[in-house]
C-alpha cells in the first residue's frame, strides 16, 4: 500500500548520501529498513517538489 | 539513539507489528469458525427437514417405514458435522479446525444433493459453501474442500450418478464440468483472499510506521528531559 501523500521519498544512508524513490518503490523496501530510517530521521517527503511534514505524510490514507 | 540501539527498536516495532497482524488473522479464523459452528447444525436441521418434507415414509406393500433419508439426513449429516462442532469447541482459530470445517461443509452439500435427489439447483449449495469458506482468507481452505466436491462428484458420480445428477446415465466426464466451475470460483476467490491479505499487511505496515515515529518522538522527548 502506498501513500498519495507524497510522490517522493529521500532516504539518507549513514554516509551522507541521498537516495530518492516513489511511493511504491518506498513501500517495497524492507519494513525494517524503513522503520530505521524513520528511527534516525534519515527521511524526507515531498508533494509535487514541496515537503511534506513526517508526521503527515505517514498518517493513513 | 546508537544504530545498535535504532535496529532493537526497528526489531521490536516490527515484532509487534507481526504478532498484531497475526492476532487479526487468529481473530477472523476464530469469528469464523464460530460462524460455521452455526451454520453446520442449521444445515443439519435443514438437511432432516428436506427429508422429512421430501420422502418422509416408504412402503413395503402395506408396510409403512420412516425412509432411509431421513435416516441419513439424522446420522450421517449429525456425523459430519460432529467432528467439526467439537474442534470448533476445542481448538478454535487451529488450521486443523478450519480444513475439517471445510470437508464438513462440503459433505453436508453432498448429502443435501443426495436427499434431493441431485437436483441442480441444490448444486448451488457448493458455490455458497465455498465463498462462505472464503471468510477464513486461507487459500488452502478453498483447496481441500475442491478437492472434496470433487472427489465426491466422481466417485458418486461412476457409483450413484442419481444421487448427484439426478440421472443415471451421465456423460463421464460430468464431474469435469462441475469441477471447472468450482475452480473458476475459487480462482476468484483466492485472488480476493490475498488482496485483503496483501491490504491488511498494508495497515500493519502503516502502523507500524507511525509507532516507529511516536517511538522516535518519545525517544527525544526522553533525551530532552535527561
Amino acid at each position: 500500500m502506498s501513500s498519495t501523500k507524497y510522490d517522493l521519498v529521500s532516504i539518507r544512508s549513514d554516509g551522507g548520501a541521498e537516495r530518492k524513490m516513489g511511493p511504491h518503490e518506498f513501500a517495497a523496501l524492507p519494513i525494517n529498513e524503513r522503520v530505521s530510517a524513520v528511527l534516525q530521521k534519515r527521511l524526507k517527503f515531498y508533494l509535487r517538489g514541496v515537503e511534506v511534514p513526517e508526521r503527515e505524510a505517514l498518517k493513513p490514507d | 539513539m546508537s544504530e545498535v540501539q535504532t535496529d532493537r527498536t526497528a526489531d521490536a516495532i516490527v515484532a509487534r507489528a507481526g504478532a498484531r497482524f497475526d492476532k487479526w488473522l487468529d481473530e477472523r479464523h476464530v469469528t469464523t469458525d464460530r460462524f460455521f459452528a452455526w451454520l453446520l447444525a442449521g444445515q443439519w436441521l435443514f438437511g432432516i427437514a428436506i427429508a422429512l418434507t421430501i420422502s418422509p415414509h416408504t412402503w413395503s406393500g402395506k408396510v409403512e417405514s420412516i425412509h432411509a433419508h431421513v435416516w441419513l439426513a439424522t446420522l450421517l449429516g449429525g456425523a459430519i458435522i460432529s467432528l467439526p462442532l467439537l474442534l470448533i469447541r476445542m481448538r478454535p482459530g487451529h488450521v486443523m479446525t478450519r480444513h475439517v470445517v471445510s470437508v464438513s461443509q462440503m459433505l453436508i452439500s453432498a448429502l443435501l444433493i443426495h436427499l434431493t435427489g441431485g437436483r441442480i439447483e441444490t448444486h448451488f449449495h457448493v458455490f455458497v459453501s465455498l465463498a462462505f469458506l472464503a471468510f477464513y482468507l486461507d487459500w488452502r481452505v478453498l483447496v481441500t474442500a475442491t478437492l472434496v466436491v470433487v472427489a465426491d462428484h466422481l466417485i458418486l458420480g461412476l457409483f450413484l450418478p442419481e444421487s448427484v445428477y439426478g440421472i443415471d446415465n451421465p456423460e463421464w466426464w460430468r464431474f469435469l464440468e462441475h469441477a471447472f466451475w468450482v475452480l473458476f470460483l475459487i480462482s476468484v476467490l483466492v485472488y480476493g483472499c490475498a488482496t485483503t491479505i496483501k491490504t491488511w499487511l498494508g495497515f500493519a505496515q502503516e502502523v507500524v510506521m507511525l509507532e516507529a515515529l511516536a517511538e522516535r518522538q518519545l525517544d527525544g522527548a526522553h533525551g530532552e528531559g535527561s
